[in-house]
């Protein structure tokens, strides 16, 4: 009890401190007397005057302490409404650990990922494993590190912030501007900048360009990639909900991701949990990566061997049909895997979003596996009847065979076709994970239909042979 | 992202307005000045056919360039059918030496002809630039950057930016070179701005950075790029003099593209479309029918190699059982090792995508890595098999005999080898490609697949007919 009375005691002298000093330095010194807990819960109640003056004051290192005393639901509803170069800057000097409680703490999710976004680069990484973070989003590859002038600034004004922040930026092809509340309004090239040198007192606002493209942080990198191919930029501005510029995404994070989506369409083609390796991978990791899969599709496959086997008697009377099985599985694995491969790839893109686009693509498929099954099929008609002539059968003994085969494989690649496109899609409907709508996946799947489409059609012609 | 889209939709209407409302005012140009190249760009090609050709009247053949930078080569060849060909070969001199090429190389007899028209000069330096072969990285050589004598001061090197900073599209890198236009250095622009007026720029270049000549693979000065961040490459010839540069849009251009082609071999197709509402059967037919025949062709192996071995499993009773009884296993073993076969291949791809020419060493340890992951992973999953074959015949038929005790060993041991072997082909295939210079992506999923499917067949009824054959008759 009496503690809480000291520190509603110290609330109150913190506050008046603030209001009543103005010279700098005495009020730091008085400050500095101070818990950072005091002083923290002191931060809560102040109005946004004293609270600017808070932050001019104190210097960063203290000022983080102090953020570090809040619990998240506080500090976060303070930094809400803090200019964002300082709470670049409070991120920077944070504990990591603080920071993920901040974070967790936001359920927004767009101002979630606008807050991650303004961690250094480094950090977030770290940050978003915490967190479990969805990836693919522009705000994990954006960085902090570009060139902001104002509106109001002159030419000669411009070039010198430019002077000064150069050496710590990368790319400055692209320098920014804001109005006073730091809404992203224009932005200039370097080039620009530098021809408009003859004359250095023409004010920016006059000379930069105010038709912007931007991302926001929440955007999917595939659509900041297209952007980026299409309109030929270095550098794209993040901007937030309030369209401040937050921060910029260059040309070479965007390669990085556009690697990294890659590697993702790999893996579901290929149905391994990682595709990318580097020369120190181990046998260990190999394993791990690959045999959880394997062990799941073994399963799968064993309702192949039972339908075999429910089967046999079919193929003690036809052992040829044994001879075409691999054939007409292999082809139908194949059209699945061509049509899963563009599905991935649509899905990756977003472009899977309405009915009418599913729609509309699933009878492309179905049209496509029509096609191709009857083609692929006409031709192993003719190489099986030429198969028969070979061996000395009979012609109508081989013509009702081949018949069997071209009906089945016409079947199974329509079948197969469609289904590479729609598995991925129905999986998506019930919000599993979409890899497991890999490559292999889809071709077991099929290897169930065609097995059952081949010996189910087999059957009519054992029956009516005899 | 509705957002950017709206907002990109919104600049569209605006320029389309604009455009239709001065049509044939002269200042158009100045008027679409805020807007990016590429929203108009994408505005003028759905224009009608007479307010294109009205459009084209309005601008300069400068401006008209720029906008052709940024058209799709489908687009450019509709708009050069409308403006006509002396009008096209105007602008066509005026684009960037590497677009400009790429069009008039796509525009075949028609580009010809446009050639011909174009002054002797450009029309060299076009030729010599068509002339490099798509994969190596001179067609995408552009001429539009800075160069600064190594013998000046940073101020006077100041004063050459700012009167040409107008003309040139590239001004972020300065290339350092001789009188001879040798290259002997480059700055950043940056740098350049924080330095001393007084200073040299011989002093403070640097000279240790990539350089490339026009006959090396794209794909590999893409990766040097990537690897070292730079934005811009200068080209050399083989005297060290600087032909040109190639910049962080061409990198961009040569990575998606590659990768998409990558793809699209892997999935087993010959060309992807990526663009929903461009998809139509046609398209989905020609890419994929093409690779379906082939792989016909060699599926075609399996059905030979399994007729070979009909014969002698068709004599007996016994022996006519035992084929149905290799049959039932049959589509388990050849999809577990294509599916093995698929991983490694994945892997390999994309490592190799990733480090062009890697050394000996590394390569054997890769194989030796994927050879080992094939061993355990064939172990593991042929102990399952055993496993599972026998408690089948414990609930089927109560028993274990010894002959369906060796099916069973048979079969786990095949898939065994079944799993080592297309793991290591999956690895080994694409490397031996890049030694002949194919390209590993050819080594598709349903490639792989088919080959394991082969091998694996040919080992299940080799080993059978040797050791379960004899049991069974």
């Amino acid at each position: 009890m009496e503690e809480l009375l000291v520190e509603m005691l110290a609330q109150d002298v913190i506050k008046d401190l603030i209001e009543n000093i103005n010279n700098d330095d005495e009020l730091r010194e008085k400050l500095d007397e101070f818990h950072d807990y005091e002083i923290a819960k002191t931060i809560v109640l102040l109005n946004d005057k004293s609270l600017k003056r808070l932050y001019q004051v104190l210097p960063i290192r203290k000022l983080t302490e102090v953020f570090e005393e809040l619990t998240p639901e506080e500090a976060y509803s303070i930094l809400k409404n803090t200019n964002i170069d300082l709470v670049i800057r409070i991120f920077r000097e944070m504990e990591t650990d603080d920071l993920v409680d901040i974070i967790d703490f936001i359920t927004d999710k767009e101002d979630r990922i606008t807050f991650l976004s303004l961690i250094d680069h480094k950090r977030r990484e770290t940050v978003k494993s915490l967190l479990d973070f969805d990836e693919g989003v522009v705000g994990s590859i954006m960085n902090n590190y570009f060139i902001s002038i104002s509106k109001d600034d002159t030419v000669k004004e411009a070039i010198t912030k430019i002077v000064k922040n150069a050496p710590e930026i990368e790319f400055i092809h692209n320098i920014y501007v804001t109005d006073n509340s730091g809404v992203l309004i224009g932005a200039m090239s370097l080039k620009e900048i530098i021809s408009a040198g003859y004359n250095q007192t023409q004010v920016i606002e006059d000379l930069m360009s105010t038709n912007l493209v931007y991302l926001t942080p929440y955007q999917d990198i595939e659509e900041a990639i297209e952007i980026m191919k299409n309109y030929d930029f270095l550098l794209l501005p993040v901007v937030d909900k309030e369209l401040k510029i937050i921060g910029i995404v260059s040309f070479d994070d965007i390669l990085e991701s556009l690697n990294e989506e890659s590697d993702e369409d790999y893996s579901s083609l290929a149905g391994i949990s990682e595709v990318n390796i580097d020369e120190n991978e181990t046998v260990f990791t190999s394993i791990k990566k690959r045999l959880p899969w394997l062990v799941f599709l073994l399963f799968l496959n064993l309702i192949t061997s039972s339908i075999i086997v429910s089967f046999e008697n079919q193929l003690r009377l036809l052992p040829t049909l044994a001879v075409f099985m691999p054939l007409i599985l292999n082809m139908a694995g194949n059209s699945g895997t061509q049509s899963l491969g563009i599905v991935i790839r649509l899905f990756a893109t977003n472009q899977l979003e309405h009915k009418k686009s599913i729609f509309k693509h699933l009878t492309n498929e179905l049209l496509t596996g029509l096609i191709n099954g009857v083609v692929i099929a006409l031709a192993l008609f003719l190489i099986v009847i030429l198969f028969n002539l070979i061996k000395g059968e009979t012609f109508s003994n081989g013509l009702n065979f081949a018949l069997v085969l071209a009906l089945s494989i016409n079947i199974a690649l329509i079948v197969a076709t469609l289904s590479g496109a729609l598995v991925p899609l129905i999986i998506n409907l019930f919000k599993l994970d979409p890899a497991v709508a890999s490559g292999p996946f889809i071709t077991t799947i099929n290897d169930i239909f065609s097995l059952l489409i081949y010996f189910g059609i087999a059957s009519i012609l054992i029956t009516s042979l005899s | 992202m509705s957002e950017y889209i709206n907002n990109s939709q919104d600049f569209k209407v605006e320029i389309n307005a604009l455009i239709l409302e001065n049509i044939n005012n002269k200042n158009l140009e100045i008027l679409l000045e805020d807007y990016h190249l590429y929203d108009i760009s994408q505005v003028v090609t759905s224009l009608e056919d007479d307010s294109i050709k009205q459009f084209f009247q309005s601008i300069s053949k400068d401006y008209a360039a720029e906008i052709f930078e940024y058209l799709d080569l489908d687009d450019s060849e509709k708009i050069i059918k409308i403006i006509g060909e002396v009008n096209s070969a105007k602008i066509i001199s005026e684009m960037e030496l590497d677009d400009a090429a790429e069009l008039l190389k796509y525009l075949r007899k028609t580009g010809m002809r446009i050639l011909k028209q174009i002054e002797i000069n450009r029309k060299k330096e076009l030729l010599e630039i068509m002339l490099y072969d798509e994969d190596e990285i001179g067609s995408y050589i552009t001429d539009s950057f800075l160069t600064i004598s190594v013998d000046c001061s940073v101020k006077e090197a100041m004063k050459t930016i700012i009167s040409q900073a107008h003309d040139v599209d590239y001004i972020s890198i300065l290339y350092v070179v001789s009188k001879e236009n040798v290259l002997m250095g480059y700055m950043k622009l940056k740098d350049l701005i924080v330095a001393r007026a007084e200073e040299s720029i011989q002093d403070i270049m640097k000279t240790r950075f990539p350089k490339i000549y026009p006959n090396d693979d794209k794909e590999y000065v893409a990766t040097l790029m990537q690897e070292t961040s730079e934005s811009s490459i200068p080209v050399i010839d083989e005297d060290g003099r600087i032909e040109g540069i190639i910049t962080h849009d061409d990198l961009m251009d040569i990575i998606s593209l590659s990768q998409v082609e990558d793809y699209t071999k892997f999935a087993g197709l010959s060309d992807i479309e990526i663009d929903i509402d461009q998809i139509t059967v046609k398209k989905s037919v020609k890419s994929r029918l093409p690779w379906l025949s082939i792989l016909l062709g060699l599926s075609l192996i399996t059905s030979v190699i399994l007729s070979l071995f009909e014969n002698n499993f068709s004599n007996t009773e016994g022996s006519r059982l035992l084929a149905s009884k290799l049959a039932v296993y049959l589509p388990l073993i050849l999809a577990m090792a294509g599916n093995t076969g698929t991983q490694s291949l994945a892997v390999m791809i994309r490592y190799l995508t990733r480090n062009q020419n890697p050394e000996k060493g590394i390569i054997k340890k890769h194989i030796f890595r994927e050879l080992k992951t094939g061993f355990l992973q064939g172990f593991i999953i042929g102990i399952i098999i055993f496993f599972m074959i026998n408690i089948t015949n414990l609930i089927v038929i109560q028993e274990i005999t010894s002959k369906n005790l060796v099916y069973a060993l048979v079969t786990s041991g095949s898939i065994f080898i079944a799993l080592l072997l297309s793991t290591t082909l999956g690895a080994i295939i694409p490397i031996i490609m890049t030694r002949f210079k194919i390209d590993p992506a050819v080594a598709s999923g349903p490639f792989i697949t088919t080959i394991s499917d082969i091998i694996t067949l040919s080992i299940y009824y080799s080993i059978s007919m040797i050791i379960l054959l004899p049991l069974f008759n």
